[in-house]
Formats: C-alpha cells, structure tokens, sequence
C-alpha cells in the first residue's frame, strides 16, 4: 500500500527523493498540530508569551511549505513522473497549501490571544 | 522535414492544450467575479432570488476546478512539460484553488444575505461601506486575473498594495459594528451577518493577493509568498 516504500522504481534516488518529500510533510504536519495545542492553550490561558511564540513558530512552516513545494516542482519537471507518483505530488502541494491555510488560521487565534489580553486591562 | 513538422504539431497542440487551460481559468475566474457582485447586491438590495442563484452556481465553480485541475494532471503528465509551462499548469492548480475558495466566500455572502433579509428590519447602515469594499476586492481579483491572461508581473505591487486598503476598510466597519452591538444589544444579530460579511470580503481580498504571489512564481520562478508588501516591492524592483 505504501507506494513510497515500494520497490518498483528504477531509480533509487527517486525513491529517496520522495521519501525525503514524505518526512518533511509530516514533520510540517506534526508542528501545525502543535502549533495548533500551543495556540488553544494560550487563547484558554491567556498566555500573551505563548501565543507570541506561535506567531514566531509560523515562519518555520511557511518555509516547510516553500521548501517542500519547490522540491515537488523540480521532482515532476527532473523526473518527469507519471501516474500515481505523479498523483502523489500533486497531492503533496496540495496537502501543504492546506496545512500552511490552518497554520494561518491558527495564526489567528495567537492573534486574538494578543489583541484580547492586551484591551482586557483597558476594558475592565 | 517529416520529422520537424510532426514535431510542430505536438508542439502547436500542446500550445492549444496550454492555451484551452488559460481559457478555462479566465471563465471561471469571470463566473467568480460576478459571483461576489451578484452576492453583494442581494444582499444590500435584499434580494433573496439573487441570493439563492448565487448559491445555486457555486456549484458550476467547484465543476470548473475538477475539470481545470484534472485536465492539468494530465498535460504534466503527458507532455512532461519543464520550466515555464510547467510553472504554469502548477500555478494553474493554485489559482482555480483560490478561485474556488473565493467562490465559496461569495456563496457564504450569499447565504448570510437571506438570513439579513429576515432580521436587518430594512437597515441599511454600512451598505455603502460594504459595496465600497466590495469593488475593491473584485478590482483586485479582476487586475490579478487580467495579469494571469497576459502573463504579466508589471504592476503587480499596485494591486498587491490594495489589500492593505481592504484591510483598513474592514477595520473601520468593524469598529463602526461593535460600537452598534454595544450601543443596543438588540443590534448583535445583524451586525453579526454584517461582520461575517465584511470578513469574507476581507478574505477575498486575500485571495486575490494570494493569485498575484502565484503569478510571481509563474512568471519568474521565485517564491514570494509570505512576504511583506515593501519585500515584494523590493524584490520585483532587482
């Protein structure tokens, strides 16, 4: 099932880069999910300091998605993929506009987090 | 001879297949545009008919980006195009995602118009702020989309930098709402489909700027996402 692992390519660098493409989407996937408990945690906490981290955080998956969409785009025009590798990197630039369109929203929330903090004081 | 004129056919073909794409996207990008222009008026005109076609095409949008995406899998696929043209079909696949997403913005717009209809009790405050804002984002969405066809950066920074004065005006109407809700809590219910309203068109604007990044990559195969409009000046200046 796991098309990135299989043998059927002749070329092993091609699998390499593909699985290289692999790792880095799930590490961008793993940090938008902590991003995402890191936001949650400072909207309920009111945590100014850690919701500041998140925005400082979200640079490091804009460049994951940058790194990654350019390694797709010279994977398909170097190796000229067909079929289901392909498909498959096509999906990963996809999978990646999705991931970099969550960790904005979740930008968002560290935003709010901010701006709610900081007017409360005022406010009261 | 033989050879060389088999080869400018594929070639001819391929530049009508790339072509035929463009095409694609330009009509969907227009069906989009008149989406946000026929979702705002049925709203500040409480056209609930107009609202309801509106939601009703959406799904002629989300048809076109099908058949664009799945026609640019397969021209990468068989032509194995490099460089510009595969620039192209990728930045192809991102816009008609931008314009799908738009698409469901303007039909978000739409919906809150009915719900407006029911409960604004013939208020017309904001309107006009909101049909202001309204030309704005589509000016940006139709000057991106006008590049596209030309395949043109020149210019770009100047509707890039109109997003900033999206974005001021939505500030301001958001203002102008919380004060409403404060003032009377029996206006929250309408200043919350007016809020929603304002946000989506403040997304568009977005997204229109997002096309614009696309075209930078297409046109000079660099990534400019992310940066900030002084950085995008300074970079398409060199």
């Amino acid at each position: 099932m796991n098309r990135f692992n299989s043998a059927t390519h002749i070329s092993t660098h091609f699998d390499k880069e593909l699985e290289e493409i692999r790792e880095k989407v799930f590490a961008m996937g793993d940090l938008v999910a902590q991003q995402l408990d890191l936001a949650i945690e400072a909207f309920t906490n009111g945590n100014v300091e850690l919701a500041m981290q998140v925005l400082k955080q979200d640079d490091v998956i804009d460049g994951y998605e940058s790194d990654i969409d350019q390694k797709c785009a010279a994977t398909i025009a170097l190796r000229q993929p067909t079929g289901h590798d392909l498909d498959l990197l096509i999906a990963v630039i996809k999978v990646t506009t999705e991931l970099e369109g969550i960790a904005a929203k979740i930008e968002g929330i560290a935003d709010i987090t901010i701006k709610l903090n900081n007017s409360l004081p005022a406010d009261a | 001879m033989d050879n060389s004129k088999v080869a400018y056919h594929i070639s001819e073909k391929f530049n009508k297949e790339l072509e035929d794409i463009r095409n694609q996207v330009l009509r969907m990008g227009g069906l989009v545009e008149s989406q946000i222009q026929q979702a705002v008026h049925a709203l500040t005109t409480g056209d609930t008919e107009l609202a309801e076609l509106v939601i009703k095409q959406d799904s002629q949008i989300d048809e076109l980006e099908m058949v664009i995406d799945a026609e640019c899998t397969q021209i990468i696929a068989l032509r194995q195009p490099a460089a510009f043209d595969l620039r192209l079909l990728l930045t192809v696949l991102r816009v008609i995602n931008e314009l799908e997403r738009i698409g469901d913005l303007a039909e978000r717009i739409a919906k809150t118009a009915i719900y407006l209809s029911a409960n604004s009790e013939g208020r017309t405050d904001q309107y006009y702020e909101l049909q202001h804002m309204s030309g704005l984002v589509r000016e940006m969405l139709h000057d991106s989309l006008d590049s596209f066809a030309r395949i043109s950066v020149d210019g770009i920074t100047d509707i890039t930098a109109r997003d900033e004065q999206v974005d001021r005006e939505y500030s301001s109407i958001i203002r102008q709402l919380i004060t409403q809700m404060m003032e009377d809590p029996r206006n929250i219910t309408r200043s919350l489909d007016m809020l929603w309203t304002v946000r989506a068109l403040e997304r568009i604007g977005d997204h229109s700027r997002y096309i614009c990044e696309h075209l930078v990559y297409m046109v000079k195969g660099e990534d400019v996402r992310h940066l900030t409009q002084a950085e995008l000046e300074l970079k398409l200046k060199n």
